[in-house]
């Protein structure tokens, strides 16, 4: 009782002044970047898909007439239990002229007894089989050696696709001749699994769809899923195909880019995928995907940074805003920590609370007005509502340390080499070039 | 009349013309390839001795003795003057023995009479079926000739590779099959005892053994198809064929996205892999299709349909000695067709009968015909027993979907006739049974379609059981 009604003074004599001070983090770098101006700009995106509709109508049309060939690759390694599903998804797709290529990556699985099962039975179109494990990297590189589509889907074998994602995932090339990639909207599939799948559907919903949209009407959208993603066939040749991972989305949206071609996200073309089901799974992924943040946008690609032929304003500042965000703003956290720990000690715990308050507040808030711009198909959002609050945990504390550890790994131990995501000779070769 | 032998231990009289050579009480018909002989004289002598050193003569003669259709003649001994290191096993197999000296003559005489005193005991039932006589020509010398084995031999001029010259002498060589469905009837009567010797496949159509096995294109079944190894460039996960790194200039290997060479296998570049390209049809794959060719009849076929048939050697069994001795007490194997399956006859004879019954309208049966469009095709991609195999396993799913008073027949093992007993939704009933049978061919030949049509007419409409049937036919196999 004591501690409550200390709470509540402390709350009554804040002040605006006081509550800028205790909670300048939150008002500065998370309301406003990701609340205010999100919703800013889907305010703003609402309207221009308005205006872009007719011309879309017209790309759907050119596409529909001239039907090009799509070559759908699959690579992956022991993804055989996945296939029939995802075969029979896309079997279902409105898009029907399409080319299935499946590339099993050294499985040790049944793997290759049920690709070449369902080639003969042409539920596809080519199975090719590395009897030594290569990395995801070749085994995508060498689907599109053989690939003969005009445009190149990826996809991830343990995922499935609506009907209409492939069409949909299309019909940005015919808008805008520009564009060399274009991102599927992708959705959790196993929502209902645990408490770490809820908060991930969450998050996938509302920082990874929403923040696409967003980075994609603001020109910075720079990372095309592995999980679904489309590309010409043209332009992926000139980049050279996929280069070593992990982070190989991320990699190939930037050297896109850098040949000026323009990314786009498509939040209509949805892929559904089944997301890690528990926390030390979770934190595994995402310690791998936030070190490729470092190698790639911090090693590999810094030519962005730099005044060279190839510097392009808008790859700079979405490399600036993605550093900012998430290399900065991670460390910086830690130092907005210090200060109320130095600062403020005694009111450390009111401050706590009033974060957590804050944060969850402002969390539940936002996924119910984002859900305005979602789309009608989420059937979930009921579901998932109670776990709204909770993202606090999730996306404070949880995500930040596995990131911080992440980033620490990467800048100093360059961890992501050392990855068995990716076999240790493609690895050595790649730390050897400092790719 | 008794042998002068010369040094050689030889009667040079022997080698100069066709003659009689008597050894104590045994006559020995003396056959050379330089003087035509009688066969209508042959009956009269105990045993025969062949003098040449042609293989071919020695083999024709030989043969024509044991394929003689009278155990007077086939049983007969037959022996080789000289010519020991011959080497056609054919003729080792067909002869009882070499002469180069007198004792050699006295031993073949004595073996000729001990081969008559045995050929008394045997007793002259033949066995019935197609099989028959030829499994007892082999039995009475098996028997005759106490513990001969029937060996198979290789054997280039026969179309399976292998020759059982004891029963091959009764068939031509392109009947070689025959020979081994013969020991197969004679095994499973239990007149013989296999012992393994080989395995071999043989062509799904004429049974032949010479196959030529190509790799093919599994589109167009072209051999025209060249594989290529996958290289793949660890440092930037570039992978395509070999082709791809060679450069004219140049005998290194130059990866074509980061221009690197080559340097090391396994250090920085390995071969994870073949893939092969069809020059015929522009198709890209990596599992080639094993096909093979029959050089008798050409018939191109999936290897995993090839028959497989047991090359054994054999040995009477004691219902075998039995059996010759005391004649053979069995009525034979015959093909037992389906239980479920009528003949034409039958069938034709319950369908008049049920045609008049509807005219009295006492019932509401339908006859149904079910054609089976392409299974001449199967039969040449699979093989006539598969294809046996195959409608055996349709007429068990029908008759499960039959009642016990339904009936059918094939007529020419792609139609079959079909009468059912007041069946409330025939249409609906057919659907459901052509559904079951493209099931079974699903699950079982999964990458091959069965083409299936069928026609059905209610019997009350029908004036005649021929005619019925006729215009169903028309119906199924010309409209």
């Amino acid at each position: 009782m004591k501690l409550i009604s200390e709470f509540y003074s402390f709350i009554s004599n804040i002040g605006p002044e006081k509550f800028f001070r205790y909670f300048y983090f939150f008002v500065i770098f998370e309301f406003f970047r990701f609340f205010v101006l999100e919703i800013l700009v889907l305010l703003y995106w609402v309207g221009a898909k308005r205006a872009r509709r007719s011309g879309m109508r017209e790309a759907h049309l050119e596409l529909m007439s001239r039907r090009p060939l799509v070559s759908v690759v699959i690579p992956g390694k022991n993804e055989g239990k996945h296939l029939f599903k995802l075969i029979d998804s896309l079997r279902k797709q409105t898009y029907t002229n399409i080319q299935i290529i499946v590339v099993d990556d050294g499985s040790d699985d049944e793997t290759p007894i049920i690709g070449r099962n369902l080639e003969r039975r042409g539920y596809i179109d080519l199975f090719l089989r590395n009897d030594v494990r290569g990395g995801k990297a070749s085994a995508a590189n060498l689907a599109i050696r053989y690939a003969r589509g005009e445009f190149i889907i990826a996809l991830d074998a343990d995922c499935n696709y609506l009907p209409d994602a492939i069409e949909r995932i299309l019909v940005p090339f015919y808008y805008d001749k520009d564009i060399g990639g274009v991102g599927g909207s992708v959705q959790v599939y196993n929502y209902d699994y645990s408490v770490a799948t809820a908060l991930q559907a969450i998050e996938y919903y509302d920082t990874i769809s929403v923040g696409r949209i967003v980075s994609s009407e603001l020109g910075l959208y720079r990372v095309i899923s592995g999980a679904f993603g489309a590309f010409r066939k043209d332009a992926i040749e000139k980049i050279g195909g996929w280069d070593v991972g992990p982070g190989m989305d991320g990699d190939i949206s930037v050297k896109l880019r850098k040949l000026g071609y323009k990314v786009k996200f498509e939040s209509d073309a949805v892929c559904r995928t089944n997301v890690p089901n528990t926390f030390k799974k979770l934190a595994k992924q995402r310690l791998r995907w936030d070190k490729s943040l470092i190698r790639f946008r911090l090693r590999k690609h810094n030519d962005i940074f730099l005044p060279t032929k190839t510097f392009m304003w808008i790859n700079f500042f979405s490399f600036l805003e993605n550093v900012f965000y998430n290399v900065f703003l991670n460390f910086k956290w830690y130092f907005y920590l210090g200060d109320m720990i130095i600062n403020f000690l005694s009111y450390l715990p009111f401050i706590f609370i009033t974060n957590v308050i804050l944060y969850a507040t402002y969390n539940v808030i936002k996924y119910l007005i984002f859900g305005i711009f979602r789309l009608k198909r989420m059937e979930a959002i009921i579901y998932l509502l109670p776990y709204a609050p909770i993202m606090v945990f999730y996306f404070g504390y949880f995500l930040r340390i596995v990131r911080t550890r992440a980033y620490l790994q990467e800048f100093f131990f360059k961890a992501s080499y050392n990855d068995n995501w990716n076999p240790a000779k493609s690895s050595r070769a790649a730390k050897a070039l400092g790719i | 009349m008794f042998l002068n032998l010369n040094s050689n231990g030889m009667d040079q009289n022997l080698h100069s013309t066709n003659s009689v050579v008597t050894v104590g009480k045994v006559r020995f018909y003396k056959i050379n390839d330089r003087v035509a002989f009688l066969w209508n004289a042959l009956m009269a002598y105990d045993g025969f001795i062949i003098d040449s050193s042609n293989a071919v003569f020695i083999r024709s003669v030989a043969r024509e003795i044991r394929g003689h259709h009278q155990p007077e003649i086939y049983l007969k001994g037959i022996f080789l003057m000289g010519n020991p290191e011959m080497k056609n096993k054919a003729i080792y197999s067909l002869i009882d023995g070499f002469i180069l000296s007198q004792d050699d003559m006295n031993m073949a005489a004595s073996r000729t009479q001990d081969y008559f005193l045995r050929s008394l005991d045997i007793h002259p039932s033949v066995p019935k079926g197609v099989f028959g006589p030829i499994i007892k020509k082999a039995l009475d010398l098996l028997y005759t000739r106490q513990n001969k084995m029937l060996s198979p031999i290789r054997d280039t001029h026969s179309i399976i590779g292998y020759n059982f010259p004891e029963l091959s002498v009764s068939f031509e060589e392109n009947e070689e099959p025959q020979v081994l469905d013969a020991l197969d009837w004679a095994e499973k009567e239990g007149l013989i005892w296999p012992d393994f010797q080989e395995r071999i496949y043989v062509c799904t159509s004429c049974s032949g053994g010479f196959l030529s096995f190509r790799e093919v294109c599994p589109h167009c079944k072209s051999s025209n198809i060249d594989g290529e190894d996958l290289v793949h460039h660890f440092p930037c996960a570039y992978i395509g064929p070999l082709s791809d790194y060679q450069m004219e200039d140049s005998s290194v290997l130059n990866c074509p996205k980061c221009n690197k060479d080559l340097h090391h296998i396994g250090v920085d570049y390995d071969k994870p892999s073949v893939i092969n390209h069809c020059n015929n049809c522009d198709t890209i794959f990596q599992d080639v299709y094993v096909k093979a060719k029959c050089m008798n009849c050409e018939n191109d076929m999936d290897v995993q349909y090839l028959k497989s048939r047991n090359i054994n050697s054999y040995k009477l069994t004691k219902k075998g000695r039995q059996s010759i001795t005391k004649g053979y007490t069995f009525d034979g194997i015959e093909e037992q067709l389906d239980l479920t399956l009528q003949s034409m006859d039958s069938f034709m004879s319950l369908l008049k009968y049920d045609v008049i019954r509807e005219a009295r309208e006492l019932g509401d049966d339908v006859l149904t015909g079910v054609y089976f469009e392409n299974l001449n095709e199967f039969a040449q991609q699979f093989g006539d027993f598969r294809r046996q195999s195959l409608l055996r396993e349709i007429a068990v799913i029908v008759q499960q979907r039959l009642n016990d008073l339904d009936y059918m027949c094939l007529e020419q093992s792609n139609l079959l006739w079909i009468v059912i007993h007041d069946v409330a939704n025939i249409e609906k009933a057919l659907e459901n049974l052509v559904k079951d049978i493209k099931d079974l061919i699903d699950r079982n030949l999964p990458t091959e379609k069965l083409s299936i049509a069928f026609e059905f007419e209610h019997l009350k409409a029908v004036s005649s059981a021929e005619k019925c049937m006729n215009d169903l036919k028309r119906k199924m196999l010309v409209e």
